[in-house]
């Protein structure tokens, strides 16, 4: 392994004057990266709580139907 | 051998799997991406020729080598799922289709922003970039015709039959250096000595870059699916109990 190619910070960041190419690609990878690892989890947050307010209906939907049915069994 | 195919073709023991495996393929990305970030901006020597532009190529080099095997992936789904009718191997054609075009587009433009300053142009129509660009307009093709198809069932099968068709492309990406005359450059060899045009210090971290890339592929892929498993099941009970306790 060789040793680190730049003397200063700023020399670094200069990038032999084409700062602007090197420092894009990276740019751009990094939200390329960000991007496709963070909107699968925010979707599968999404999905759960969509899924979860459902589960919720149906449940409810359940309770009337259930209430309805008992109270026509008392009437008779 | 059977026995495990059938299984990986259950989605709930698929799911079930790859939350096992999501932990560690985290921690192996970032241990790549670690080491290879740094090393690629630091230490690797400027080109003698492309002075400091050559960084570029260890974002450019692993993202565009793997933009290359999503295709054959998605058209290895597809025939499986035609064949076979696996119901994840089509989970998985679809979730790769983005992904790929994610990959062949951060390939073209990654590739343009360092073609400006070596090539002097940003872009040209050479055989090359302009196979890539057919295979990021066949990745949204892809997409576009499961979206435009109502049916999951025939959405599958079209998206299967395209993808094993657009396949086609894929040694026309790799050898099209080879084939024509391109202004994009061959694949380098390797060697291990010193004092070749291509030493290990140049080589090596591109290597890590690779295999860390590949792991960020394996992660987000396996992501976008554990998704679709969830949505395609979501009326099926482990799916609901799931949910119930997210």
């Amino acid at each position: 392994m060789s040793e680190i190619q730049f003397n200063s910070i700023a020399e670094f960041l200069q990038m032999g004057g084409y700062a602007a190419h090197v420092w894009l690609v990276y740019l751009f990878f990094a939200i390329f990266i960000a991007y496709n690892l963070i909107s699968p989890r925010i979707s599968k947050q999404q999905f759960i709580r969509t899924q979860k307010r459902r589960l919720a209906r149906d449940e409810e939907e359940r309770q009337r139907v259930d209430q309805s049915v008992d109270a026509t069994d008392a009437r008779q | 051998m059977w026995l495990w195919f059938s299984k990986l073709g259950s989605p709930r023991w698929f799911y079930e799997l790859s939350g096992k495996w999501l932990p560690w393929l985290y921690a192996a990305m970032a241990i790549f991406l670690a080491v290879g970030l740094p090393w690629a901006l630091l230490f690797v020597p400027a080109d003698y020729q492309q002075g400091e532009t050559i960084r570029i190529m260890y974002i450019h080099v692993p993202v565009a080598s793997i933009s290359l095997a999503c295709f054959p992936l998605m058209a290895v789904a597809g025939a499986i799922t035609l064949v076979w009718r696996m119901k994840l191997a089509d989970m998985v054609a679809k979730c790769v289709a983005p992904i790929g075009a994610w990959f062949s587009g951060l390939a073209l433009l990654s590739g343009a922003i360092w073609g400006e300053p070596i090539w002097g142009v940003w872009w040209i129509w050479d055989a090359r970039l302009t196979s890539m660009l057919i295979q990021f307009f066949l990745f949204i093709g892809v997409i576009a015709l499961r979206s435009a198809i109502e049916s999951q069932d025939a959405a599958a099968k079209a998206c299967a039959v395209l993808a094993i068709v657009g396949a086609i492309n894929v040694p026309i990406i790799k050898y099209s250096v080879e084939w024509w005359n391109t202004l994009h450059q061959p694949a380098s060899s390797i060697s291990m000595d010193p004092m070749a045009p291509n030493p290990p210090e140049v080589w090596v971290p591109l290597l890590v870059m690779i295999a860390g890339v590949y792991l960020f592929f394996i992660i987000t892929l396996l992501l976008r699916t554990r998704n679709e498993i969830l949505t395609r099941e979501r009326r099926s009970k482990w799916v609901q109990d799931l949910v119930r306790k997210g």
